[in-house]
């Protein structure tokens, strides 16, 4: 038998490769760019997830731990205890603080997030030749004191060249630093990232002004035959003595804080990549299908030729399986190129949230290109699998006298009740309570819904198909007839539309509501006049500040009524990092600044361990009121008690809020986070800004109205990659159509032929392709717009209260939901006519 | 009044002439040393070291030489402290010299206290507790050094009134103090292995502000210690065309109750044998010499060839490493280090350089 299967092949399959060469690379292509968008994805989403991870990497080999304070900062001093306590043991300690900064740009402070992010990281250059053997320079530190070091690559892109003067915002202030030169690449280690600016560790001190302080220490701790267990060792030891005031943090640690930080994001990337492939299947199907119907009269001669069916489909598949291979190998080719791109995308999404992501080159590794393959192929196998069986099911006496194929694909794919028993399935997955580990939670079972009510919804729409009769006129009559029983190709047609459009809706109601819900609380929170931060506040990990003494400068301007200053730092609690914030309670009353989720009382701030928390700090840790957090401080482990939970879209960190005064008895900071300032009445708010932003070229002044619009902004930027999503559904949605109506028609040649000869006019014949293809646009917008409202749903109520831990009030964009429709429809019907004026022309034995 | 005039001038030239011109402080004759505080650092003075080098034998018949340095340099540009150390051990039987450097600036991680001996870098240190030293380091993961030291005979002061020249210009020269042999006990850690060890060490302190003269590339040394209960310490320093610098040159006897006599360069001679070429500097160093002096011979001969410490952080590389000390007869009669700096280029350019 396999020597009929080659024979097939070689025949059949690879000479209609050579003729019909235009949809074969056609069907290529769909099959590679199904395959390119999921390995895009994943390259993308690995590599700036790696970006996030490793920043400090170039600079030293991966490091065996990292210690860091649970609370606020490490204090030099505990270098030393540290290395007491280490003893004899031959580790390397290196101490690094860090900050992200700014490039000082004169006519961009009115914007948030415009300027690019870098971070300055600041580490002892000469401990650092213990380990680089490659120094920067003869005496690092006899470099003049505002030296910084970047990669080549990040020097190359700004045009510097050593010598050159770089102007930061740093806090509230605009610092300049001198480039000294180019840190060198070693060949065992990654290339130094290219937002990083490095600096001797006491000037990097000196210029943030934390003179005692710093961020992490790595650890170094290579073991050898006199230390066998020292890694062990050492993370025991620098456990022990830390009392509290530090945690030791492993490799996967930091990869588990910055995995939990971002888990979400990536999940949503991974599931969005998956539907698209879902989607590239349909595509697949479609051509496959198409292959076949050509190819019927050969088949039908092979059949008679005593080949067997098993040889046929077996034939077909290892084509299919053959167009997999080419298609995944193009198809992975193409992801890396995308991914390149995308990593880009990606990396100022993950900036904008989580201020510490850089666009890494998006590697490929061998395992990934080759499950891409495998995928390509699985997708190929399966979307061969019916039109295969259909080509062995061939009947050579329908084939020759030019009849329809009988076979209609079997009763299982016909049957509604499978799409409709995926729905109830997927109905169900939606009410599972999301997935917990270790402080972070993934809505599993949402995703796992989504992805399985968009075939299910697809495959009971056909179901629609049947509801066109009763109509006048033989055009209308003929086109309806077709849908009123439905092939397997229609039903598969729909269903393509039904997930792109169905994907298509979610996604714009998940926008639609995100928006109305931002925009309702930022009228709420943002009631004072003018804001003030540090330029350098580029993302919602940033760490500067307005110092005291600015505040204090610009509070006494007489057209200000109220100043505010709202107080930050980090905590370490399970899952990640937590912004505490010491707030003037008096005035956020005042103004009534919360959006409450559970109001506390007017007088909470009383007691001495009351504590508000945000929704999204008390979804992720199961906080509600009455429950109690407990907080490291500097000054040992503070428990709180919760008295109020408010909505807070700023951040899925999660925030606690405490008053002012007991803020700065346990952390020990007084420099503003974020100042509000309320005017008098009469006081011409833009006035006032531009005043103070002369008078502080460090500061990001922004009036009410700007501040608004701004947040509105990157708001939409967040979004970006998932309108790009969009418009690829829109566009598989109606290429799929196009495919589906070709296939009929070429499998209906001889019933086009009749339809001629009883007096059709190819105009005739090309309306009626035109309303049948219309019909199944129809029922696909119909089905896809109301699952779409469906997965709207899911997104928002199920997905991210779980994955986010906020409250969206869910919006319909009608308006856009009818336009969406309403396009499909008219390029769904233009398409349709144009495959029926083809399809009208076509030749009954002409060899396609 | 005029004579007064005369005396202030004279009293401030002295003054200005005790210091370099960037500000650090020069040897100077007659100064009354006072310890333990003498035993710790001086941050007037542009470098210093604290060197220890030793012989030791283990239980089961293994030998080994060990050095382990702390340097202190101040940086002439903006007086940042350095602390550079050195650490190799060189196994007899083994034949293997593993060796380590390390730099860190001065502060949590790299200190000298200026009290008394207590000198670390990372987790390598020397401090002096009463009459006994401690040392410990390692060697990366592979090995690790713990010992004590007792000084078995007094502190040596070397060279006239209290200050050693290293050359003819004033600023040449140091103060050299040295325990010339200490009794060492404790443990050598080489791999899975754990050898406890005895023997016997070789301490200088050393610290000036401008060791090199001008013209001068590197310096020869050597710290004899004769099974006679006599030691020698011998240096030339160099020039670049190999000769001798004769104001550099010295070699003083000290005798077995701890009495110095010093020789001046017409006094004895130093004689290369052979010469070891290192495959990866490329320098070439005479690591076996004949030293002459007052009718007596010393050989040296080095344990292994290759006692070569890299440079690996500051591209500084040197040899140094233990050797035998033969007669004229060919017997063994004491045990010595051997120190050869600037073969693998000009040091007194390097140290400008830096």
């Amino acid at each position: 038998m396999m020597r009929d299967v080659l024979i097939i092949l070689r025949q059949c399959a690879l000479r209609h490769w050579r003729l019909a060469w235009r949809q074969q690379v056609m069907l290529l292509t769909i099959l590679a760019l199904g395959t390119a968008v999921h390995v895009a994805m994943r390259l993308a989403n690995r590599s700036a997830l790696a970006g996030f991870v490793r920043f400090s990497d170039g600079i030293t080999r991966d490091s065996d731990w990292t210690v860091r304070a649970d609370a606020g900062a490490l204090k030099m001093e505990w270098l030393r205890e540290m290395r007491v306590a280490l003893g004899s043991r031959p580790v390397t300690l290196l101490p690094v603080i860090e900050a992200t900064v700014v490039p000082h740009i004169a006519d961009a402070a009115g914007s948030v997030n415009a300027r690019p992010i870098w971070r300055l990281v600041g580490m002892d250059l000469i401990a650092l030749q213990n380990l680089a053997r490659k120094p920067l320079q003869q005496d690092a530190t006899a470099a003049p004191n505002d030296t910084v070091y970047v990669s080549d690559a990040m020097a190359r892109r700004q045009g510097w060249s050593v010598g050159e003067k770089i102007a930061l915002v740093i806090d509230d202030r605009i610092a300049q630093v001198t480039l000294g030169g180019v840190m060198p690449v070693a060949p065992d280690m990654p290339s130094p990232p290219d937002h990083l600016l490095l600096m001797d560790l006491p000037r990097a001190q000196e210029l943030l002004r934390r003179a005692d302080e710093i961020d992490r220490v790595e650890v170094l701790a290579t073991a050898g035959a006199a230390f066998p267990n020292l890694r062990a060792d050492v993370g025991t030891v620098l456990t022990t003595v830390a009392q509290g005031r530090w945690r030791v943090l492993d490799h996967e640690d930091r990869r588990a804080v910055a995995d939990n930080m971002t888990s979400a994001f990536r999940l949503n990337l991974t599931i969005l990549s998956l539907l698209a492939l879902l989607v590239g299947g349909y595509l697949t199907f479609q051509a496959l299908d198409g292959v076949v119907i050509r190819r019927r009269e050969e088949i039908a001669i092979l059949r008679t030729m005593g080949v067997t069916e098993r040889a046929v489909k077996r034939a077909f598949l290892i084509e299919a399986a053959l167009l997999g291979v080419c298609a995944g190998v193009i198809g992975v080719a193409l992801g890396w190129l995308a991914a390149q791109g995308a990593v880009l995308a990606v990396a100022r999404t993950m900036t904008t949230l989580y201020g510490a992501s850089s666009a890494t080159f998006a590697e490929l590794h061998p395992a990934e290109a080759a499950a891409g393959i495998a995928l390509c192929v699985l997708t190929s196998l399966v979307a061969a699998w019916w039109p295969a069986r259909m080509a062995a099911a061939t009947m050579p006496a329908a084939v020759l006298s030019r009849h329809p194929s009988s076979w209609q694909g079997g009763r299982i794919w016909r049957a509604g009740w499978i799409g409709l028993l995926l729905c109830v399935v997927a109905i169900t997955l939606a009410q599972f309570p999301p997935l917990r580990w270790n402080g972070s939670r993934v809505p599993l079972g949402a995703y796992a819904a989504a992805l399985l009510w968009l075939p299910g919804a697809g495959l009971a729409a056909g179901a629609l198909l049947r509801v066109f009769r009763g109509a006048r006129g033989a055009v209308l009559s003929v086109a309806f007839s077709h849908l009123r029983r439905p092939s397997v190709r229609h039903r598969f047609a729909v269903a393509a539309l039904v997930s792109a459009i169905a994907m298509t809706c979610g996604m714009a109601i998940m926008i639609a509501s995100f928006d109305h819900t931002m925009r309702g609380w930022i009228t709420r929170a943002m009631r004072a006049d003018i804001y003030l931060s540090s330029a350098g506040a580029q993302s919602a990990s940033s760490t500067h500040v307005i110092s005291s003494e600015t505040v204090e400068a610009i509070r006494k301007d007489p057209r200000i009524a109220e100043l505010a200053a709202l107080l930050e730092t980090r905590v370490t609690l399970p899952g990640g990092q937590v912004h505490v914030l010491g707030i003037d309670n008096a005035f956020a009353q005042r103004h009534e600044l919360h959006a409450w989720v559970r109001e506390p009382p007017r007088d909470w701030w009383l007691a001495g361990d009351a504590a508000l928390i945000n929704e999204s700090l008390g979804t992720r840790l199961e906080l509600d009121t009455g429950s109690t957090i407990a907080l490291p401080s500097p000054r040992g482990e503070q428990t709180f008690r919760v008295v109020g939970v408010y909505a807070d879209y700023g951040n899925e960190r999660g925030s606690v809020a405490i008053p002012q005064p007991r803020f700065r008895v346990l952390f020990g900071k007084d420099d503003a986070w974020r100042v509000a300032v309320m005017l008098k009445p009469g006081a011409e708010a833009e006035a006032v800004r531009a005043g103070i932003q002369k008078a502080h070229p460090g500061l990001s002044v922004f009036t009410q109205a700007h501040l608004r619009g701004e947040a509105l902004r990157i708001f939409q930027q967040t979004f970006a990659v998932t309108y790009a999503l969009e418009g690829v559904g829109v566009i598989v949605a109606v290429a799929g159509l196009g495919l589906a109506l070709a296939s009929l028609m070429l499998d209906r040649r001889a019933d086009l032929m009749t339809l001629r000869a009883i007096g059709f006019a190819p105009r005739d014949v090309a309306a009626t392709c035109a309303w049948e293809g219309a019909g199944i646009a129809l029922a696909g917008v119909i089905a896809g717009i109301a699952s779409g409202v469906w997965l709207g749903w899911l997104l928002i109520v199920k997905v991210n209260k779980q994955a986010f831990g906020w409250t969206l009030s869910f919006a319909l964009p009608w308006g856009q939901l009818i336009a969406l429709g309403c396009a499909i429809l008219l390029v769904g019907a233009i398409i349709a006519a144009f495959v029926g004026r083809w399809a009208a022309k076509l030749p009954v034995e002409q060899e396609a | 009044m005029m004579h007064k005039l005369l005396f202030i001038l004279i009293c401030c030239s002295a003054f200005i002439r005790a210091e370099t011109p960037d500000g650090f402080a020069l040897p100077q004759a007659g100064r009354a040393f006072h310890f333990p505080r003498d035993h710790g650092s001086h941050p007037e003075f542009r470098t210093e070291w604290w060197y220890v080098t030793g012989h030791l034998d283990a239980a089961d018949g293994r030998r080994f030489g060990f050095q382990v340095t702390f340097f202190r340099q101040a940086s002439a540009k903006n007086g940042v402290h350095f602390h550079l150390a050195h650490c190799a051990l060189s196994d007899a039987k083994g034949k293997t010299f593993t060796h380590e450097e390390r730099l860190n600036r001065e502060g949590w991680d790299a200190a000298a206290s200026t009290s008394a001996l207590d000198v670390r870098n990372g987790n390598w240190s020397l401090r002096m507790d009463g009459e006994e030293l401690h040392l410990s380091s390692t060697i990366h993961a592979e090995i690790e050094l713990t010992l004590n030291l007792k000084p078995t005979k007094p502190l040596v002061v070397f060279g006239k009134d209290g200050v050693s020249r290293k050359g003819a210009a004033p600023g040449a020269a140091s103060h050299y103090l040295t325990w010339p042999r200490l009794d060492a006990r404790g443990t050598v850690r080489a791999g899975a292995a754990s050898h406890t060890v005895k023997g016997e060490a070789w301490m200088d302190h050393e610290f000036s502000s401008s060791q090199l003269d001008e013209g001068q590339v590197g310096w020869d040394w050597a710290a004899i210690q004769l099974h006679d209960q006599t030691e020698i310490m011998v240096y030339r320093m160099r020039r670049a065309d190999g000769s001798a610098d004769t104001a550099g040159t010295t070699l003083a006897w000290i005798d077995a109750k701890g009495g110095v006599r010093h020789l001046d360069s017409t006094q004895f001679s130093w004689t290369p044998l052979a010469t070891w070429t290192s495959a990866q500097t490329k320098a070439r160093y005479p690591v076996s010499a004949r030293i002459e002096a007052e009718g007596r011979a010393f050989v040296l001969r080095p344990l292994i060839d290759d006692q070569e410490l890299r440079g690996d952080v500051t591209g500084l590389s040197y040899w140094e490493g233990a050797c035998d000390v033969l007669d004229a007869k060919g017997e063994v009669i004491g045990r010595a280090f051997l120190e050869l700096a600037g073969y693998a280029g000009d040091l007194g350019r390097h140290l400008k350089a830096r």
